[in-house]
């Protein structure tokens, strides 16, 4: 692990920031659009039982996923 | 600095790391420039006169107060009330289920909270307000944040968090009393209704008489379906691919709506009027609310959160390249009386009602409650969320105020004066504000208007009003120095159009179908079946009632002779700004109650201003003897005119009409009643209780009890240094635990 502060590194490498940065927005517009719903449950099951076994396929989950909203719907503000 | 490591277990690593930072003279210095770009910014607003000024000032009073706010007042009161614990587990860790608990990016969080929070109303309420001039929208705008919206948000978040995550009726309930409860319930239900009512309005306002606009928005419901099919059957979790999809094909109908326009057959075809869009929208909001979510409102919610993202970030890249400049003075005539053309009342109180989200905004009680707690990772960074979402959301009120009054004046008053005072022609329109406004320096003429409509792709943009044509306008004007040049301000008007329409609809299809639920669970006490909400007839049922309840006033306001939104939106502001009250005064109680009253004036002040302010206006609204103002007023001038025998009354005419006045100020000044009442109700228990709890000096409040943490999570939106070491042992463990 490296003890130098992150700015430092992103300055003498400005491609390698460059595409971090790509990633990272990549990975956070995954994130806030929901795409990554599935691998948090995984991980959120595999904590929960010490296992991944028993926990809903890819295809199951988003059909649940989705008609949980049905049964629970959430407010959007105005 | 000094550093200590917090540690819930033994040979684990640690659960967070408290820093005490000392004030370096680095530190200081940046501080300095912060309060020094403010300041300049600040300058610039409030004192400079009668030279250009350009539009970037805003941005530097807005993000310097920001940052000091979030520095020092926020933290002021995470010091002094909230005391987040490093060692307490939050909901998330406790109830983890991958679902509505789970511990989720702090970064994640925000953007998920901001997007739950920031709809149409930030974008409207400001752009309505510039009639006053930008001096006082700014201030309410930017002080308000600070001292009431972003505290409201961040406490509900916070003790909500300490609860559970319970929604705010039921903490109401638990802290004020069953009565309270109850009382707060029925307040929020009936609010709903007027939100999505008056949301309708706006959107209405926009669609009515636009081929465009109406054959784009139509096309929505297509592209819906169709992601919702291709995500169901096709590609099962593809968001992002399906979102990409879904906003090309968005454009190609923002496209096409241009050849719909030009098409004498087609435009003929989806050129409607008000009362017809509203039924449309009825019928849509229905069927919206019973079709199984996958259909419709999913997709429509993935890409809604898509275009809102996609937009802000559009319209404040183009305010910071284009840096417009001003044109409406600092302040108008309109902010001393109430002739103002786009909404009626003086500065106080309307202002405060007029400009609600953005400033302080009592719906974000029930996100910030029941959503958005059940999520987070760790208390402390309850402040980055709650009170930094916020401040987003009051940046975003800053850019559309910008984007008004950077509009050409008589521009500017020609859209928002309502139909009666123009008559709805260009001429109509140049005559009242060359000869009618009363404000000097406006002027206009049938020319200018006819060309203003034709760039934009419209037929006539006179007495478009209720803030989103106009916002429309103003990003046109910004976004086409940047993109595409003057042939382009015909698309970004529609694009504004098309995105402030998804805002609205997807508020009204979620809306609808929340207010169903509360209407069945209140239902459910006396017939149980109403509970089981996979009980066809009673969803049917419940949601026709609750659309029934919304569409007549959607009818009413769209029919209003007056002018819907001029008599409408003071009605949201006020219900909006009620629900804050009800929010602030649970707050205040729970403080007493905590033994912290020495601290309570922190909710204290927004909860006394917020009631000055909203009973003011249903004071007004209700017994005002101005006619322009106050809804009985109105109500008796035009019952007596109409016993008197006379067949038209100002700019009303003929008997039919001036019924439908006395109808529809009838159901307005006995809304404005109800609501008062039950706020009043809430806010005096909520009193009763503190005082009760200052006496005996604390009372038991009902937060959960206390659990250790097992898991690790920086408190900050960027992880410091010390964090960033001890992830990176917590990887290691993870890793090693693995192998």
């Amino acid at each position: 692990m490296s003890a130098a502060h992150p700015l430092e590194d992103a300055l003498r490498n400005p491609w390698t920031t460059l595409r971090r940065g790509g990633a990272w927005l990549h990975w956070y517009l995954k994130e806030i659009m929901g795409e990554n719903a599935y691998l948090h449950y995984i991980e959120s099951y595999e904590r929960r039982h010490g296992t991944r076994e028993g926990a809903m396929g890819e295809r199951e989950f988003w059909r649940d996923h989705t008609d949980e909203q049905d049964r629970n719907p959430k407010a959007r503000c105005c | 600095m000094s550093v200590e490591y917090v540690k819930t277990e033994e040979g684990m690593p640690p659960v967070a790391v408290v820093e005490r930072p000392r004030w370096t003279p680095a530190k200081i210095v940046l501080w300095v420039v912060i309060a020094l770009i403010a300041a300049a910014g600040w300058t610039m607003v409030a004192f400079v006169r009668g030279e250009e000024m350009s539009a970037s000032w805003f941005v530097a009073a807005a993000v310097g107060s920001y940052l000091i706010g979030f520095r020092f007042y926020a933290k002021f009161i995470e010091w002094k009330i909230c005391r987040p614990d490093p060692k307490r587990a939050t909901p998330a860790e406790l109830n983890d289920n991958g679902r509505d608990f789970a511990p989720t990016d702090r970064r994640v969080l925000f953007g998920h909270h901001f997007a739950a929070i920031s709809g149409a109303g930030p974008l409207v309420g400001p752009i309505l307000a510039a009639q006053m001039g930008y001096l006082p929208g700014t201030l309410w705008i930017i002080l308000g944040v600070i001292v009431a919206g972003g505290v409201q948000d961040y406490m509900v978040l916070f003790f909500s968090m300490r609860r559970n995550g319970r929604s705010l009726g039921q903490m109401t309930r638990d802290e004020l009393g069953r009565t309270g409860g109850i009382i707060a319930s029925l307040g929020i239900i009936l609010i709903m209704v007027i939100l999505i009512a008056v949301l309708g309005v706006v959107i209405i306002n926009a669609l009515a008489e636009s081929p465009w606009g109406v054959f784009s928005i139509a096309m929505t419901i297509p592209i819906a379906v169709f992601m919702g099919i291709y995500m169901r059957y096709l590609r099962p979790g593809k968001v992002i691919e399906t979102s990409v999809i879904g906003i090309v094909l968005l454009v190609l109908a923002i496209i096409a709506g241009g050849w719909v326009h030009n098409s004498p057959v087609w435009s003929e075809f989806f050129h409607l009027d008000k009362v017809t869009l509203a039924w449309c929208l009825m019928i849509y909001g229905f069927l919206a609310a019973v079709l199984p979510v996958w259909v419709l409102l999913a997709p429509r919610d993935y890409l809604s959160t898509f275009m809102k993202i996609g937009t802000i970030v559009l319209l404040a890249v183009g305010i910071l390249i284009v840096n417009p400049s001003v044109q409406m003075p600092a302040v108008t005539e309109f902010a001393f009386n109430s002739a103002g053309p786009a909404f009626a009342g003086a500065l106080f109180p309307f202002l405060f009602i007029t400009i609600a989200c953005g400033a302080l905004s009592g719906f974000h009680a029930l996100i910030s409650s029941g959503t958005t707690p059940k999520l987070i990772e760790k208390e402390s960074q309850a402040r980055l969320i709650g009170y930094g979402g916020m401040l987003m959301e009051s940046f975003v009120a800053i850019m559309a105020l910008v984007a008004a009054i950077c509009l050409d004046k008589g521009l500017y008053f020609a859209m928002n004066a309502a139909e009666p005072l123009t008559g709805g022609t260009v001429q109509g329109a140049s005559d009242f504000i060359n000869n009618t406004l009363g404000m000097s320096g406006v002027e206009t003429s049938p020319e200018i208007l006819d060309q203003a409509a034709r760039d934009v792709g419209e037929e006539s943009i006179v007495s478009r009003t209720g803030g989103a044509p106009t916002l429309a306008m103003g990003m046109a004007h910004i976004l086409h120095n940047v993109f595409g040049g003057p042939a382009w301000m015909s698309f970004w008007y529609h694009f504004a159009v098309m995105f402030e329409a998804l805002f609205i609809l997807t508020t009204i299809d979620a809306g609808t179908r929340v207010a169903r639920f509360m209407l069945s669970d209140a239902l459910g006490n006396f017939s149980k079946r109403f509970r089981d909400p996979s009980w066809t007839p009673g969803a049917w049922l419940t949601t026709a009632i609750m659309v029934a309840a919304w569409g007549s006033i959607l009818l009413m306001g769209v029919t209003d002779p007056l002018g819907g939104i001029n008599t409408l939106f003071p009605l949201f502001g006020i219900s909006n700004q009620l629900l804050a009250a009800i929010a602030l005064a649970v707050i205040f109680a729970i403080v007493c109650k905590m033994g912290l009253a020495k601290w309570a004036w922190i909710p204290g002040i927004p909860l006394v201003w917020d009631l000055v302010v909203t009973m003011t206006a249903s004071w007004q609204k209700i017994f005002s003897s101005d006619p322009l103002l106050g809804y009985w007023a109105q109500h008796f001038a035009y019952k007596d005119a109409l016993a008197a025998g006379e067949t038209s009354l100002g700019n009303t005419e003929g008997v039919e009409a001036m019924s439908a006045v006395v109808r529809n100020t009838f159901v307005q000044g006995t809304l404005s009643i109800v609501f008062a009442l039950l706020v009043a109700m809430v806010v005096v228990m909520a009193v009763w209780k503190s005082i009760e709890a200052i006496r005996k000096g604390s009372l038991p409040t009902t937060e959960e009890p206390f659990t250790e943490t097992k898991i690790f999570a920086p408190a900050g939106l960027i992880a410091r240094k010390p964090e960033r070491e001890v992830q990176a042992q917590w990887d290691e463990h993870r890793s090693a635990g693995r192998s």
